[in-house]
Formats: structure tokens, sequence, C-alpha cells
């Protein structure tokens, strides 16, 4: 038992109906990091997420959440935030935190002392006798940071937390998971927007038809597919360009020119052989976006 | 058991909020009461003879009008619970037991409140009237007993129904065969209230789906309870009702989670044999 692990998976699997959702899915999430699971939709994000808050069984495989065989024994350590609303429509904003935060175990007497806080904290302190769906999409995500929040937990699965949030309602979010990691939280989150996982999570993992395609911090993700790809402007007869050998491909729009390269860390073979052809007018080094890369995965290998 | 608890007083508390409820169910009565007390006694007084039988009827009636809303209000919490996916919030504090046994045990107890509202009302109505016949302390408790294995009965089908469905037009495709099978024992409560020794009577008394509503029936009704019977009825139901809610739990936990897809009967049988 790894204590430095928040959850470790290993060779989980999951079908319905015959249709296999995840497949022999192995990962292990670190403790006190932000870790993102990333794949396009039907990838199977939901489904290990739920397998891995004990509301769906896997089929094969095992796993540990805070150490424990499944998180229905760390229950009260774990909180959920689904993908859709996952709160009482009717229900008044407080009496909705009341609720849930004496059902994962917070005492009796902290609990109105903790709303206090946490709805101050969350801008709602205003609302707190309001029905929740009184409630604008962005504050309903607020209450439901703070009722995943308020029970103290030492990790957070959220399920798409970022959608459909508007600018401001992101940075409040981006802002609350940085605090929570910096109080020594474990966050896991699934989203198939590549560009808010990037600026946001430590370690990432990505999904593609059920299966692991990638797992590792950005860093070292980053590291293996470096410099494969150059953005150009160039003045003269660039028709050779697709014909050289370290070219994989190339895109042209207007006057920029996107150069793939074959293998990494070709991009001064290149530059060598523009030169004296072409005048070159701009240049850049491309280090491909995690929604290229993974794009680039999900349509087919390397060459 | 504390968060059984917990989520019972939610349930009761978001139940006693909503004003249909209280216009629903406690508000014809009240008016007839008002109504019986302004019109005090009646002209012609009853055959004694019928008093047993008519106290008899009252108790079906009062039966089925606690179990009955209740079983609908269970449904309704179900299904949103289900679409507002709060269930999945849910299921990462409590365990799928937990979570049913917690809200059969919050409407049990507005079935009960709705029950001791309806018979003070018509306690009140009955010694207006003259027609008061007083229970005996045997006869509530065996009351209480059997209105609780019978509404645990009900709420284990409503939370199966409630869980397994998708759509409220699945809900009302199941509900309309399921209510003529519950209006089904009041037509025959005539006979057996006309031959309470019956075979009829005594194998509906003991059959568990309808025993709680016959026993009562023929308790009230025969001069002397019929004890062996009676004890025979109470074990089957101690046995059965368990087994019930261990089925319905199953279904629940499944259910609560498919959302879109209508489970067929074949696959809802799987998840009961599944562990």
């Amino acid at each position: 038992m790894d204590r430095a692990s928040a959850i470790i998976l290993d060779g989980v699997s999951k079908s319905f109906d015959g249709v296999c959702a995840v497949r022999g899915l192995s990962a292990q999430v670190p403790a006190g990091t932000i870790y993102g699971f990333l794949g396009p939709n039907g990838a199977g994000k939901t489904t290990t997420l739920r397998m891995i808050m004990d509301i769906l069984r896997p089929d094969g495989g095992r796993i540990e959440v805070l150490g424990a065989a499944s998180a229905r024994q760390a229950k009260d350590r774990v909180s959920y935030i689904p993908e859709e609303r996952g709160l009482y429509p009717r229900m008044k904003v407080r009496s909705v935190l009341a609720f849930l935060a004496a059902l994962k175990g917070v005492p009796k007497k902290e609990i109105p002392g903790r709303i206090e806080s946490w709805l101050k904290a969350m801008d709602l302190s205003g609302w707190q006798h309001k029905e929740v769906r009184a409630l604008s999409r962005g504050m309903q995500r607020r209450l439901e940071f703070i009722v995943a929040a308020i029970s103290d937990p030492d990790l957070i699965v959220m399920d798409e937390p970022f959608a459909g949030l508007d600018p401001l309602n992101l940075d409040l979010v981006r802002d609350i998971m940085l605090r929570m990691r910096a109080a020594g939280k474990t966050i896991i989150l699934s989203t198939h927007i590549m560009v808010q996982a990037e600026t946001l999570c430590d370690r990432i993992l990505l999904i593609h038809r059920g299966e692991k395609v990638l797992d590792g911090s950005l860093d070292e993700i980053r590291a293996s597919y470096e410099s494969d790809a150059v953005v150009a402007e160039l003045d003269g007869d660039s028709g050779f360009i697709e014909s050289l050998p370290m070219v994989r491909g190339v895109t042209r729009s207007e006057r920029r020119i996107t150069i793939a390269l074959r293998g990494k860390r070709r991009d001064q073979e290149l530059l060598a052989a523009l030169v004296g052809k072409v005048r070159v007018r701009a240049l850049e080094i491309k280090t491909p976006s995690l929604h290229e890369i993974f794009v680039r995965i999900v349509r087919g290998p390397n060459e | 058991m504390n968060k059984m608890l917990v989520i019972a007083h939610r349930e009761f508390t978001e139940v006693l909020r909503a004003k249909t409820f209280w216009f629903g169910i406690l508000l014809p009565p009240i008016v007839g009461m008002i109504f019986a007390l302004v019109m005090g006694k009646p002209q012609s007084v009853p055959n004694p003879d019928m008093l047993p039988i008519i106290a008899g009827f009252m108790y079906i009636v009062i039966i089925f009008l606690a179990i009955q809303p209740t079983s609908q209000l269970l449904l309704a919490s179900l299904f949103e619970e289900k679409s507002s996916r709060v269930v999945e919030v849910l299921f990462s504090a409590v365990s799928p037991f937990e979570l049913m046994a917690g809200k059969i045990l919050g409407l049990v107890a507005v079935g009960l409140m709705i029950t001791v509202v309806f018979v003070t009302m018509m306690t009140v109505v009955a010694v207006r009237t003259g027609l008061f016949m007083a229970p005996s302390a045997a006869l509530l408790a065996l009351f209480l007993a059997y209105y609780l294995f019978g509404y645990v009965m009900y709420a284990c089908v409503f939370a199966s129904i409630g869980a397994a469905c998708s759509t409220s037009k699945d809900v009302e495709a199941v509900m309309g065969p399921l209510l003529l099978a519950m209006i089904l024992p009041i037509t025959l409560s005539m006979t057996v209230a006309r031959h309470p020794d019956g075979l009829l009577a005594v194998a509906l008394s003991i059959f568990p789906p309808t025993a709680p509503m016959f026993m009562i029936l023929r308790i009230v009704i025969l001069p002397t309870p019929p004890w062996l019977e009676i004890a025979i009825s109470l074990a089957l139901l101690a046995a059965s009702v368990p087994c019930m809610v261990w089925v319905a739990a199953k279904i629940f936990r499944t259910g609560m989670l498919l959302y879109g897809k209508q489970a067929k009967l074949s696959e809802i049988i799987r998840w009961v044999r599944s562990l």
C-alpha cells in the first residue's frame, strides 16, 4: 500500500452490454496533486471516475482509494462533484448544505459555522435562504464546490468541472482548486478541453476509447513531443518543402506554413534546408499543445 | 443508522414543506370533519351490528390513505433525485441501502402522522355522532404492526419502480396495473366482511401482500381475534418483508444510476441475482 498515492488503478476494465467502456486501465494519482483525466466524449472518463467512487464496480482489475480497498470505505474522506447539477432544485441553499454535510459525517455542532464561512468565501451568503433553482449556473457550480469542500475531504473527484462556465467563474474555480491543493488535498478532474488542463494539472492521463494513451506530468509529455513542428512565414517558392526528408506534412494558410517534422529535434535540419532557398520572414519552433498531441495520437501513429 | 435518520428527517421536512401535501391529503378530511361536526347526530341510528363492519372499512380506508399518497411521494422524490443527478452525490456519502431505508423511514413518519390525524378526526366524529367504538390496546398494537409491514412492502415496490424507470411514461405504464392490483383487495372486502371466517378471508389475511388490510378487517369484525392466524400471518410477514427490502435494495442500487435507458424485466432480474 503506497501512502503517497491517493488513487491506484490496476488493470481496471468495465463493459456495458458487451461494449467495452474501459480496458486495462492502470494509473497512479500522487497525493496532493491536481490530476487530469483527459479525453474526448465517450472515452471512458466518467465511467472511470464512477468506478473510483464505487458507484460502478469494475469488471476486472483493482482500485485503491486513499489506501482503502474502495471509495466506499473511505467515503467520508472523498467528495464527488458529478458532471450534471448534483443538487436538489427545490431545497433551500442552507438546507442542502446542512443535509449533505451531515451525510458526510461532519459533526452537527460544526455544520452552521462551516456553512457560514464557506458561503462567505464563495460569495453566496446573500442566497442562503433561496431555493437552489433560483441560482444561476455559475452560482450552482460554486455551491457544488462548497458541498464537496465542506466535509474537508482528502480527495475531491470532479467530472467536467469547467463545463458551461463563463470566464469569471472559470477563474474562480481554478483559484479554489489551487487553494485546495495548497491545503494538501488531492484533486482529480476530468475534461475534454485540453487547454484548461494544461494550465492547471500537475499530471494528466489521456484516455481514448477506454484505453490509456498517455500518462505523466505535463513536462514529461511535452518533452517527448518537443520541437516537431515549425510555423513559418516564407517568401519565395516553398513547394519543395513537402519533399524534404525530415518533413512529415505541410499545412498552408495564407502566408503561414505549418511544417510537421518527422521525429524529434529536426527543426535545425529544416532551417538548414530552408536557408538560401527561401526568405524566412518569421519562424516559430512549436511545442505542441496538449490538444495537438492528443489529436495526433488519436488520428494515427507517428511515422 | 445516523445517516439514515438524517435522510429520513430531510424526507419528512421536505414533504411537509410542499403545499400540495397539505391541500391534497389533509384538507379534504378536515373539511369532512367540520361538516360532520356541524351536522351532528344522524337521523337514523345504523344497526349496531354494522358498527364493526363500518369500523373495519374505516381502518382499511385509513391504511390505504396513509400508504398510497406517501408511496407516490417516494416515487416523486426518487425521480427528482435521479433527474437532478443528486443521487450520484448521495451515493458518494451513503450506501444505496441506507438511502432507500432512510427515505422509507421518513415517509413512514409522514404516513403515521396522516394516520394519527385521521384517527383523531374520526374519533371526534364518531363520538359526536354516537357511533364511537373504542379500540383496545392490543388492537392498536396490531394495527401498528400491520401498518408498518404493509407500508414497507408498498414502499419496496414503489422504490423499485422509481429506481428502475427512467421516464414518467414508463412509470405510468407500470403504475396502471399496480393501482388496479391495489384496488382489488378493497373490492373483495365486502365478501370478507360478510364471511370473516371463510376460506377467502383466512387466505387473504395470511398471504403477506394482502395480510395488513384483511387481518385488521377480520379482527375488528370477529367477536374474538383469531390469534393463531394472527401469529401465522405476522410470522410470514416478518420473514418475507426483509426479503422484499433486500430485493428492492438491489434494484434500487442499479436502477438509480440508470439514466435514459429503460431496463427490461430480464435485466432487472439480473440485477437482483448479481451481488
